[in-house]
């Protein structure tokens, strides 16, 4: 379980998010979506705990991020839309890196099969400045993977991927959420978004404007009737004047 | 293209320092800066002391002595494979100008002009601590010599890195072209080993100050030396001048070579370009060389890949510790570190052996050397936080709490710093076995020793947290790289961070000295060797008060965000 409650971050005078509330039970996922600078990675980084919200708090798991950070960020795993790996160290020994700090005690049982999964088993030794964009990718997400958290938030998750990796990774977060973990997922790609979110979370500005399943959020607004994902979230987000029905 | 360059070198200064001046709005910033400040002036006020005998010694020696540090300095490029630093371009100069119709000789001239900066930064720095060194000549006229000096020195850099650069790319072809700087290089190493032959025994013999100083001048007046100091004595001719006139004399002969060097520069490039077979093709592949010279030091992509064993359970910090140890061994600073201490103990070897004067020469040095590495081995070693800040994103999602990052993070450099300095110690302590006039008698000497493992780890844990400190507070300020070329020019700023690092450390020292002094009264005439019970409590206080700090800046770290570093 996700829950955000009142999430405002400031940046001096600017306002990157303000008052921010939502929840991701387990099996859900939410997609996170907005135009650029809607404060969607700022809310995201609140979450994988990197920037600290200014107001508000968040629960991975039941445990407070503010006051038991240790505990929530065990359970949670952020992979970012730009993977930021460790130069010197191998494929291999980023998952046992990840293994040992993250207590996973079946580390070594588990990172063959993941290497595997992700196509990356005849790349154990190499180091990320050997692998293409896709792969570090990859990696990132084995990384994230590898404990199994109970919370997975994911920005941009399929940037850099082939089709097949595309496809492969679409089927990992599906089966994430059926095996009970909570995710966000920012993209994008809204085509992506509908065919995996249980949820949609659009913020503009740094506020929510619309939360809940397409079909609810549509059903608030009866303009929206009839209208794909795309017209929807740009009428939502005020980009361009929502097509006469 | 020239407007361009100025444009962007001028802007880029301007909002650099327009960011500085908003982050003083930060009180921490503001009051670490009137510090700084406070501790500057208090030193220009003081009045200034007449040199005495020991600093008119050190003068009459220092030119021929600063030659021989050019000389050295000019070797370096040639020996060792440092071309990186003296070309890289920051990725965002790679992106924009790479891509531009920009031809590399252009590039290096924009390189050239970048360079300007740090390298008059730095004169100024130098003309500021050398304030006292003796010299009469007035501060402007220093400030130009030492420009020249590091003008000289960076351009032959370039140069050198340029001619490395092509012999890599083109092979035997490369050989034929750069053949006289290689045949003049490897003249001047072979003759560098000529003089230290006929040196060292002299300087060895040295009894006292005067006669290394005699013994070096008289090594410098071989006529294999005189060739050799000829370009480094010009070099640093203007900056020993005493009279506006010599200043005048040496002047010219530093500013024709400086020139020369450009050309040199400029024409090695143009070699460089004329001789690529197939120009776009070539071209691309070199950009692409160019563009993996980033300012950080470089993993190893080649040859077996050694590793570690890492259990999936454990300390979870302890992962960190690991994770940076792979680092210094891909980076080849962990050979560094282990062919140090090999080198100290093969070097005092026959002196171990002969356990004579030979003994104390190398047990001094060694200790020497130990000593030195307290504030110099946290400065040179970066294999914690200040490595990994590009990582900060990273690392803040790991579950660890703030104060074992941080501590885990300072222990990657503690432990080897301290690790390399047992080895000297003990190198010290076999050399001086058969010695019993030395002031510590053998006895106290293991004691000391056994002690050593405790005393060493709290001294760098302290020096190490004060440099992590430093870059967790100020983030600002501490940069994980040089922003351009290093070298010895760039190293006045280099100098006041030890400077200040040293006055951080001597402070952080008074709490275990004090320690000290009341244990040590405390047990006198009780113990036979209370003095160590004393040294083991002034250790635990500085781990103590290191452990405080680390708490500390792990609740920093903690509350950092990423657009600090700025």
């Amino acid at each position: 379980m996700i829950a955000v409650d009142s999430l405002t971050k400031l940046y001096g005078e600017l306002t990157a998010v303000e008052d921010l509330s939502f929840t991701v039970a387990p099996g859900e996922v939410l997609g996170l979506v907005g135009p650029n600078g809607a404060g969607k990675t700022t809310t995201l980084r609140s979450i994988a705990g990197i920037i600290r919200p200014t107001r508000g708090t968040i629960r991975i798991a039941e445990h407070d991020l503010a006051t038991h950070p240790v505990e929530a960020k065990r359970r949670l795993a952020f992979i970012p839309d730009e993977p930021h790996l460790f130069e010197y160290l191998t494929v291999e020994e980023h998952l046992r890196f990840t293994g040992r700090v993250y207590g996973v005690a079946d580390a070594s049982a588990r990172i063959p099969v993941l290497l595997r999964e992700l196509e990356l088993a005849d790349k154990e030794r190499a180091l990320p400045t050997e692998l293409s964009r896709g792969m570090r990718q990859k990696l990132a997400i084995a990384c994230g993977l590898l404990h199994e958290p109970a919370a997975l938030v994911l920005d941009e998750p399929l940037t850099g991927l082939d089709p097949a990796g595309i496809r492969k990774m679409r089927a990992t977060i599906a089966a994430r959420a059926r095996a009970g973990a909570a995710v966000i997922l920012s993209s994008h790609l809204l085509h992506l978004v509908e065919e995996l979110c249980t949820k949609l979370l659009v913020i503009h500005r740094g506020r929510a404007v619309a939360y809940g399943s397409i079909a609810e959020i549509v059903a608030e607004r009866p303009q929206l009737a009839g209208l794909g994902l795309e017209d929807v979230f740009l009428a939502l987000t005020g980009d361009v004047e929502t097509p006469a029905t | 293209m020239i407007d361009a360059f100025v444009y962007l070198t001028r802007t880029t200064l301007r909002n650099r320092f327009a960011s500085q001046l908003r982050r003083l709005r930060n009180p921490r910033y503001a009051i670490a800066l009137l510090l700084g400040v406070g501790y500057f002036w208090l030193i220009l006020l003081r009045p200034a002391v007449q040199p005495g005998r020991a600093s008119r010694l050190v003068w009459a020696n220092a030119e021929t002595l600063a030659a021989l540090g050019i000389l050295l300095l000019l070797l370096g490029p040639w020996v060792f494979k440092n071309e990186r630093m003296a070309l890289a371009f920051t990725p965002a100069e790679v992106q924009f100008l790479f891509t531009a119709p920009v031809t590399r000789r252009q590039l290096i001239l924009y390189k050239l002009f970048r360079a300007q900066i740090v390298i008059l930064l730095n004169a100024l720095i130098w003309v500021f601590i050398l304030r006292r060194s003796g010299s009469v000549l007035p501060a402007l006229l220093r400030l130009v010599g030492t420009w020249m000096v590091f003008t000289n020195l960076s351009l032959h850099r370039l140069g050198a890195a340029l001619v490395r650069t092509s012999l890599l790319e083109h092979g035997r072809a490369g050989i034929r072209r750069q053949l006289p700087a290689i045949a003049i290089g490897s003249a001047a190493f072979v003759a560098v080993l000529y003089i230290l032959r006929d040196a060292v025994p002299a300087i060895r013999a040295a009894e006292s100050a005067e006669e290394i100083g005699r013994a070096i001048e008289w090594a410098a007046t071989t006529p294999a030396a005189t060739a050799l100091l000829f370009i480094p004595r010009i070099i640093v001719g203007p900056s020993f001048a005493q009279t506006a006139t010599e200043w005048l004399r040496a002047l010219g002969p530093a500013l024709v070579l400086m020139l020369l060097q450009g050309l040199w520069v400029v024409r090695t490039d143009f070699a460089f370009e004329e001789a690529a077979a197939q120009a776009s093709l070539e071209r691309a592949r070199r950009l692409e060389a160019w563009r993996r010279r980033t300012g950080r030091p470089r993993v190893r992509t080649t040859g077996k890949r050694r590793t570690i064993p890492l259990a999936p359970l454990g300390v979870p910090a302890a992962a960190i510790v690991w994770k940076n140890t792979l680092l210094m061994m891909r980076t080849g600073r962990l050979g560094s570190i282990a062919g140090l201490a090999l080198m100290a103990v093969i070097i005092s070897m026959p002196a171990i052996q002969s356990r004579g004067m030979d003994g104390r020469f190398v047990a001094i040095a060694a200790l020497a050397m130990a000593g030195l590495l307290v504030v110099l081995g946290s400065r040179v070693l970066h294999n914690d936080l200040r490595q990994d800040a590009e990582h900060l994103e990273t690392l803040k999602t790991l579950p660890l709490s703030g104060s074992r990052l941080v501590a885990a993070e300072v222990l990657s450099s503690a432990l080897p710093i301290a690790l390399l300095q047992l080895v000297l110690v003990a190198v010290a302590f076999v050399a001086l076995l058969g010695d019993l006039a030395f002031p510590l008698d053998p006895g106290a000497r293991s004691v000391v020793l056994v002690l050593m493992p405790v005393l060493l780890l709290a001294v760098n844990v302290t020096t190490t947290t004060i440099q992590n400190g430093a870059s967790l507070l100020f983030p600002g300020w501490v940069r994980p790289a040089p922003l351009a070329g290093g070298g010895v020019e760039a190293m006045g700023q280099g100098i006041l961070a030890t400077a200040m690092l040293l006055i951080t450390f001597v402070v952080a020292l008074l709490p275990a000295v004090i320690t000290f002094s009341v244990v040590a009264l405390s047990v006198r005439g009780v113990l036979a060797y209370g003095w160590a019970i004393a040294l083991l409590a002034a250790a635990g206080v500085l781990l103590l008060e290191s452990w405080l700090v680390i708490h500390a800046l792990g609740r920093r770290f903690e509350r950092m965000e990423p657009s600090e570093r700025g």
